[in-house]
């Protein structure tokens, strides 16, 4: 195992300070790997009842193993770009 | 017309030929998209601890001690090829309550032999040391006198040995041994070990001893007693088998409580172990420790982390509708009406997660609330609580899963069993600021961090300790 992501309320200030304390650090929202990420469990902003979230992450091992990224060209989208 | 049926049968021919590629096609497709999660792990994934880790225990339960009865199974663990980490695990099952049958899907996960075998090992190749450990050999003429005191039973599944002791019976022999015994224990468990060490049996093997240790058991419970009635003895219980192999620490407790031996890495500073319904907490040797079967006076609610009092473990089914009270006491504007549709909801999501590999950890307290009556809080009342007197009440929990990484980007750059997603993490109440949640980050991360290294299996950890 080597990181841990969790979701915390941006007003559940106590939680949050307790994450840190336990070495949780915020992740970066523009990644699209964690907006990804946030959006498939429906915690983007305003989402539910107007909250938004923080995605906390901690790196438990040293190294992180990451692979290549699949390439998303061939992806059908549908509708158009304006 | 003569070619007619030909027809139709090619006709059929290169429909199901079709059929065929496309579904290959289909297939292929999506076992190329990336990195593809099992859809179902197993229900019961073991967690991987490292050993030695300090204030962590490994609780099993064997067969023969579900309801009762007490059983007590030592087993020593050689994890690896690593010669400096043994693991003694010396476990009570104090089930009284047919509400936990699960402890069977333990005994069955950690006898599946999983990187080291699981054998038995033969009281008969220790007698020498049974006679070390216990000078007076009491439970010899006891258990002629009653039959069913120790009836040693051979578990033919597992090969692991086990005995299954009354719990009434388990008394303590007042006098047989002193304080001042404590190094004779420590050097008889040393001289065995040594012995098995040199015999080469712990050799992938893991040792049930369990005439051995079931004298120490009462050997250290009537030590125990002997400081509760002379009064004037500290509560150092504690006792130090560390060596250069790192095999260290004990704790004990009265002979119908918890039994277990820790694996401290700081001795010097760590005293406080696992404590038991007889409350043995072995803090200081300063502090007049309360050692009674009473329940203890806190002078406030940190006391319980100081104490060790709070347990972690990962949650059973059937522990699901006390967690789904828990987290409903997290939301504190659910109309009454609506209660228990969200049990209901929060235990199917349980139930649903957890067959995906979601994994729950609780905390739990061995006793009701020595300060909070039970209803001033209406949203976790302890009445609607189905108390366990073995196991507590649950007062935190924490989820961990890797299936939400599922269809993400996120679950595709990162390799299977490199991430975790941490949800749901409740705390009662009564327990909040009191280090209940950093106590499930702790052993959650400790849990997870040694997966990657070790490979011995624990299904239940105890984990005592203080506020850090």
């Amino acid at each position: 195992m080597e990181t841990i992501y969790l979701h915390v309320d941006v007003n559940n200030h106590i939680a949050y300070d307790m994450y840190s304390k336990a070495g949780f650090e915020i992740a970066n929202k523009q990644d699209p790997l964690f907006s990804e990420f946030t959006y498939s469990l429906s915690l983007q902003d305003g989402e539910t009842e107007g909250r938004s979230h923080y995605l906390l992450y901690k790196n438990i091992s040293t190294t992180q193993t990451w692979m290549d990224i699949p390439s998303t060209t061939n992806k059908r989208i549908m509708g158009f770009e304006v | 017309m003569t070619n007619s049926p030909l027809r139709h049968k090619a006709f059929l021919f290169l429909r199901s030929l079709f059929i065929l590629i496309g579904v290959l096609v289909i297939s292929l497709k999506s076992s190329c998209r990336g990195f593809v999660y099992p859809r179902h792990y197993p229900v019961h994934r073991p967690l991987l601890v490292r050993f030695p880790i300090r204030k962590v225990y490994s609780y099993r339960c064997s067969k023969e001690g579900i309801n009762t009865q007490d059983s007590v199974t030592v087993t020593a663990l050689r994890p690896g090829q690593d010669e400096d980490f043994y693991t003694l695990r010396m476990d009570t099952n104090m089930n009284t309550n047919p509400r936990r049958p699960i402890q069977k899907n333990i005994v069955s996960s950690l006898n599946r032999k999983q990187a080291f075998g699981d054998a038995s090992i033969s009281p008969s190749l220790c007698p020498s040391v049974l006679a070390q450990v216990s000078p007076t050999r009491n439970h010899q003429t006891s258990s002629r006198n009653n039959p069913s005191l120790l009836h040693p039973t051979m578990d033919q599944g597992s090969t692991t040995t086990t005995t299954t002791v009354a719990a009434t019976e388990m008394k303590p022999h007042v006098g047989h041994l002193d304080i001042n015994n404590n190094k004779k224990i420590k050097n008889t468990l040393f001289s065995f070990l040594n012995h098995m060490k040199q015999e080469n049996q712990f050799q992938s093997q893991s040792l049930s001893l369990r005439m051995m240790f079931h004298d120490m058991i009462r050997l250290l419970g009537s030590m125990i007693t002997n400081v509760v009635q002379a009064k004037n003895i500290t509560s150092k219980t504690r006792m130090s088998f560390s060596s250069s192999s790192s095999l260290s620490g004990v704790t004990t407790a009265a002979p119908s409580a918890v039994v277990a031996l820790g694996l401290p890495m700081d001795t010097s500073r760590h005293t406080s172990t696992l404590t038991s319904s007889f409350s043995s907490s072995s803090s200081s040797s300063s502090s007049s420790s309360s050692l009674s079967s009473s329940s203890p006076v806190y002078k406030n609610r940190c006391d319980l982390i100081r104490h060790g009092d709070l347990t972690v473990h990962v949650a059973i089914p059937q522990d699901d509708l006390d967690i789904a009270r828990l987290r409903m006491s997290v939301f504190r504007e659910i109309p009454s009406h609506e209660r228990e549709t969200f049990i209901t909801r929060s235990c199917n999501v349980m139930k649903h997660r957890r067959s995906r590999g979601a994994i729950c950890l609780v905390v739990t307290y061995p006793q009701p609330y020595p300060w909070v009556s039970s209803s001033s809080h209406s949203y976790y009342n302890l009445d609607e609580m189905m108390m366990d007197d073995d196991h507590g009440i649950i007062v935190g929990t924490l989820e961990g899963s890797t299936h939400e990484f599922t269809g993400t980007q996120l679950g595709r750059v990162r390799p299977m069993g490199s991430i975790l997603y941490i949800s749901e993490v409740a705390v009662s109440p009564t327990f909040r600021r009191c280090g209940v949640g950093t106590l499930l980050m702790k052993v959650c991360v400790l849990c997870l961090y040694c997966n990657t290294y070790y490979d011995s299996v624990i299904r239940h950890v105890f984990l005592t300790g203080k506020k850090s």
